[in-house]
């Protein structure tokens, strides 16, 4: 009897053409451009001297290692703070009774999920800044004297606000990866556990998480690579003390001065390594915690 | 206390909501007051009539969502294809594969797609942003791509073959029906991706090519409130109508069940 293929060879490497060139051209070849460029070896400008130099200039600058930390604490508290409440959203809104308020709670996630950054950077300027609305109606109201009794979230060295932002935006978007997966499990582990006097937490930690593991440890890492990456919201609300890696990256490529282009680059390829380190144990470390509810 | 809290998140969102709208439509607030006063339409005629880069940056963040959401679903599509058809046993490698570009941090990757874009001469330009956008869109759409050809019995396609079924037959009357919803789905997410999208815009478009979100940036930037929430209108105006669109569509299309809607 002849089997029948979905396709054959020829057709395999057609299909996946176009996304071998866009990748190699632009992600690859950029990455290459700028390895070489970190090198040293820019024969446009003159610079033909080859070595690591201008890595040593980066890891040597005194900023480079609190700005590491800064970024690192951002990415990891936004991320974590993220997964946790989205995996608890999806948990609930799975065993939600109530169909109209588990229809609400996902209209609300979808709208968090599709708003620009932008417009969450303008809307937590608005609600939460010292002169935004809930400090005008605390004062109103009498709980504060002056706007300064407010908490000050924006452009201090912690960072708050810039997590909250990351946050608002994190957690629809691992709720929603994740009761994708939790829904496709069903209720029905959930329903025999509880017959046997398992805790709700229990039920979670021991069955639905380890079954949802894949989508947690996947849509976790997506949003902590990103937050460590991000540009505008950082850029637009870092203090002057503390400033974040690719803040510092675009600082130093936008720098007329020519000669520093080989530094910005190794400042670039620094970011590359560093991301992927960094995701690679969140990650690790994510599964550990989330599969070890298993055993 | 569940009740509580939700009541407190949804008068949070709409509060911020109504506020967008009333900054846009008054001209005064101090601090302490709690609404803005001063009625005026300044910052809606500024947009609609006075200043033609506003008009312009929305139509080129429309074309350009347009293109990427066109670009990226289909390539997504074909890579689908491949991963599901080809790699049966390692698909949680070939995701890494196809997701790669959202693991290098989105600064460094766009520095250095802007180094190529310069190469090709693609910079300031409008097929520059489109690309750029195509390279974090695409693993999105691939992954929807995946999930949906991964709902499609070969058994299907076999039955097709068997009766005389030629390729293109095939891909009309059998894949495409069954992947539409999938297709417009991606379609509106990638659409969104680039819509939203800030960093790649600035850095290929180069000032020279304005786009929504670049020409949002500094009116934030400035506190420059009455603006900013004119465009920040805008902006929610075209996204939620998109993704009405995408939820409407997938809704009558849906033939598998699927990925992000329910």
């Amino acid at each position: 009897m002849r089997k029948f293929k979905p396709s054959n060879k020829t057709n395999k490497y057609l299909l996946a053409l176009p996304i071998l060139l866009i990748y190699g051209l632009f992600l690859g070849g950029g990455l290459i451009g700028v390895a070489i460029e970190s090198s040293g070896y820019i024969p446009a400008l003159g610079l033909t001297e080859v070595g690591m130099a201008h890595y040593m200039n980066i890891l040597s600058a005194p900023n480079f290692w609190s700005d590491l930390t800064y970024s690192l604490y951002i990415a990891f508290f936004a991320a974590t703070i993220s997964t946790l409440l989205g995996v608890y959203m999806a948990y609930r809104l799975l065993l939600s009774k109530h169909k109209k308020i588990e229809i609400l709670v996902k209209k609300i996630m979808q709208m968090g999920m599709i708003l620009p950054y932008l417009y969450m950077v303008f809307l937590v300027l608005i609600l939460f800044s010292r002169t935004g609305l809930i400090s005008r109606v605390m004062y109103n109201l009498g709980f504060i004297e002056t706007l300064e009794q407010f908490p000050q979230l924006f452009y201090t060295p912690s960072g708050a606000g810039i997590i909250l932002i990351f946050v608002m935006k994190g957690v629809p978007f691992v709720t929603l990866f994740v009761l994708n997966i939790m829904g496709r499990i069903g209720k029905y582990y959930y329903q025999v556990a509880k017959i046997h006097g398992a805790s709700d937490f229990y039920i979670l930690k021991k069955i639905y998480l380890p079954l949802s593991s894949t989508a947690i440890i996947w849509s976790s890492s997506i949003v902590f690579i990103y937050y460590l990456g991000a540009f505008e919201v950082p850029y637009l609300l870092n203090s002057n003390k503390n400033v974040n890696l690719s803040s510092r990256l675009y600082s130093l490529y936008i720098d007329t001065n020519i000669s520093t282009i080989p530094d910005a680059m190794a400042y670039n390829m620094l970011l590359v390594i560093i991301g992927i380190i960094a995701v690679v144990v969140y990650s690790q470390v994510l599964k550990r915690i989330v599969k070890g509810g298993g055993h | 206390m569940k009740r509580i809290l939700i009541v407190i998140g949804l008068s949070v969102v709409l509060s911020a909501m109504l506020l967008t709208i009333l900054l846009s439509m008054f001209s005064y607030y101090r601090y302490p007051q709690i609404l803005p006063s001063e009625w005026t339409l300044h910052y809606w005629m500024y947009f609609l009539s006075v200043n033609d880069l506003m008009a312009e940056a929305v139509l080129n963040s429309i074309k350009i969502g347009v293109f990427t959401a066109v670009l990226s679903t289909t390539v997504g599509f074909m890579t689908g294809r491949v991963v599901v058809s080809h790699f049966k046993s390692n698909r949680n490698m070939m995701m890494i594969v196809y997701s790669l570009p959202l693991f290098v941090p989105a600064t460094a990757l766009f520095i250095g797609v802007h180094m190529m874009m310069i190469k090709f001469s693609l910079n300031n330009n409008f097929w520059g942003i489109v690309i750029s956008h195509a390279i974090i869109a695409i693993p999105y759409s691939t992954n929807i791509a995946v999930s949906f050809y991964e709902g499609i019995s070969i058994d299907m396609e076999n039955v097709a073959k068997t009766l005389g079924c030629g390729p293109i037959l095939l891909f009309k009357k059998i894949l495409l029906p069954l992947l539409m919803p999938g297709i417009l789905l991606s379609s509106a997410i990638c659409f969104l991706l680039s819509f939203s999208e800030y960093f790649a815009a600035f850095l290929v478009g180069g000032g020279k090519l304005v786009t929504l979100s670049t020409l949002y940036y500094p009116y934030i930037n400035n506190g420059d409130y009455g603006n900013s929430a004119v465009l920040s209108i805008v902006f929610v105006v075209v996204n939620l109508s998109v993704f009405a669109i995408a939820e409407y569509g997938t809704r009558k299309l849906t033939r598998i069940s699927n990925y992000l809607f329910e």
